[in-house]
């Protein structure tokens, strides 16, 4: 049977990788603790309130894909500074530096996604294909945590993934419904995926639950985040977060070897601006 | 091999075949006096707040003894208006770039260069030197353009370029008969593919040399200027809408996505107020 494999903390960040070299992706169960879960449910509880489900602009392909019945936050980090620590943590940041290299990478979209009742299966997909130029070389150029907090259930739009699948030749090879599993994990828990392996939102077939999950993955810093972070993100919000946090908000340039930097104010790393 | 020179009214076609072939060209009567004045007079109070201009470590990619003003969308509504989207320019990026950004192309950099006497020349380098996950010869992914606001002479530090370069091998060192400079009558553009080495020249003269570089990248690369930073909420609002999605206000297929309805006109401002202050 298809499955992911969960692992804890404890385990050594080799096995975490091995394992996500091995199935392209892994379930760390409680990534994060219960009085940091606490905060970010806190923070982020007004934001899910109150925002509308489905797309406000786009083509219908994204409104379609990006779900009627979702809710999609971003800008996350003007309510929560816990957002900003739990971006330094060290296994998160960790992975980021494993497979993307260490601070050359920025935040690709750190945004809750609230799976509401009634939403159908998104189209699956491998991430890395935002840049197809870039895509299908044997180098990773995303990776993305979804941190669980609320439940994730077969019921309500636990992410539907396939393991093996980042090894499958194409650009985006079809997928048999029995080669997918459910990434289903308790609320504080990760799935940490890279940006070759297929996968999509699940539906959510209950009556009355919310799937809320922060899905904030990194992209190589050279590349065009999907997030716009200097639209969503203010100055004032992001002098609160540690040096870091800011960097991977785009508040830092990108640092190429005897090169012209890229996200440069000035002609001077951005992050002057916080000086 | 030559930088090929042709007058503005040039056709298209001839201009792309030219700059395949050579990597770079010169179109000379591009901007009149009227034009080149104005924009110095917009950029003059920023050019003379231009601080260590006599710092220079020999190591530094940026030679001393230079004035650069970048945000020009920001500061000068001549650049804006006439020079960004001028048709030489977007016809150039539609040839090169298109054909590897299906969604559009985007300003990458903008900036005013004013070399002064006693500047040192810069290492010889790929505008695409920035993206090394890509081997070189690398496929297009800028477009480049100088503007002679100055004239630019051998002595008073007209960009130095190799013809030819964008179709070599990483290893492959130009020797000194393959580095031509890029000399042209004020009112000229240059214009040359990412991956053709150049760097700006030496100053042995007495005046200064007063060039306007406007880049522009695929649409999925991140920007070497920080647009979003740079441009006052105001400003923005003047803009057409094809200058906005230019600038990279628009999203680029998935990338670049934003909720208008929660980027509210105070944060844009705050934004930009940092670049005014700094």
């Amino acid at each position: 049977m298809t499955a992911l494999r969960h692992l804890t903390r404890a385990a050594s960040a080799t096995e975490i990788w091995s394992t996500i070299d091995e199935h392209g992706g892994v379930i760390v169960d409680d990534f994060i603790d219960a009085e940091m879960l606490t905060r970010l449910q806190e923070d982020f509880a007004p934001l899910v309130a109150n925002h509308p489900p489905g797309a406000a602009t786009g083509h219908d392909f994204w409104k379609n894909f990006h779900g009627t019945e979702t809710k999609r936050i971003t800008g996350i980090a003007e309510v929560s500074t816990s957002w900003g620590d739990l971006l330094c943590d060290p296994l998160y940041k960790g992975m980021a530096d494993h497979y993307l290299g260490e601070d050359n990478y920025y935040l690709n979209t750190g945004q809750l996604i609230c799976i509401g009742p009634g939403e159908t299966p998104q189209l699956l997909h491998r991430d890395e294909l935002n840049w197809p130029e870039a895509a299908g070389q044997d180098r990773q150029i995303t990776v993305t945590a979804i941190f669980a907090l609320t439940d994730f259930t077969e019921e309500n739009g636990a992410t539907v993934i396939a393991p093996g699948s980042h090894n499958w030749p194409g650009a985006l090879p079809e997928v048999k419904p029995e080669q997918t599993c459910r990434a289903t994990m308790n609320a504080g828990s990760a799935l940490l995926y890279n940006g070759k392996v297929i996968h999509g939102g699940g539906a959510n077939v209950s009556t009355d639950e919310w799937r809320v999950g922060l899905h904030a993955g990194f992209v190589s810093g050279w590349l065009r985040a999907e997030e716009n972070h200097q639209l969503t993100t203010s100055m004032t919000a992001a002098r609160k977060l540690p040096e870091h946090a800011q960097r991977m908000l785009g508040f830092r340039s990108y640092v190429p070897p005897k090169s012209a930097r890229l996200g440069m104010v000035n002609y001077e790393d951005s992050g002057a601006l916080f000086d | 091999m030559n930088i090929p020179q042709f007058p503005a009214d040039t056709p298209t076609s001839e201009l792309t075949q030219a700059l395949e072939d050579a990597g770079c060209l010169v179109v000379t009567g591009s901007l009149d006096t009227k034009q080149r004045e104005a924009i110095r007079d917009e950029l003059a109070p920023h050019m003379a707040a231009v601080k260590g201009l006599d710092q220079d470590n020999p190591e530094d990619f940026y030679p001393g003894r230079t004035r650069r003003v970048s945000a020009l969308v920001a500061r000068s509504n001549t650049v804006t208006d006439q020079l960004i989207a001028h048709p030489n320019s977007t016809n150039m990026c539609d040839a090169f770039l298109l054909p590897n950004a299906e969604y559009g192309y985007q300003l990458h950099v903008t900036a005013a260069l004013e070399i002064g006497p006693g500047a040192r020349t810069q290492i010889l380098h790929r505008e695409e030197d920035s993206f090394t996950y890509f081997p070189v010869p690398r496929p297009n992914l800028i477009v480049a353009s100088m503007w002679a606001i100055s004239d630019f002479r051998a002595d008073n530090g007209a960009t130095l370029i190799v013809p030819g370069s964008h179709k070599w091998p990483q290893d492959r060192v130009a020797k000194d008969n393959e580095i031509i400079q890029a000399e042209m009558p004020a009112g000229s553009t240059l214009y040359w593919l990412g991956g053709t080495l150049h760097g700006a020249g030496a100053n042995t003269a007495t005046d200064w040399r007063y060039g306007v570089i406007l880049t522009y990248s695929v649409g999925w690369v991140r920007q070497e200027e920080n647009q979003y930073m740079d441009i006052p909420a105001a400003r923005l609002a003047e803009l057409s809408p094809k200058l906005r999605k230019l600038i990279g206000f628009d999203m680029y297929d998935a990338l670049g996505f934003y909720d208008p309805s929660s980027v509210s006109e105070s944060l844009k401002l705050q934004n930009s107020e940092a670049l005014r202050n700094s």
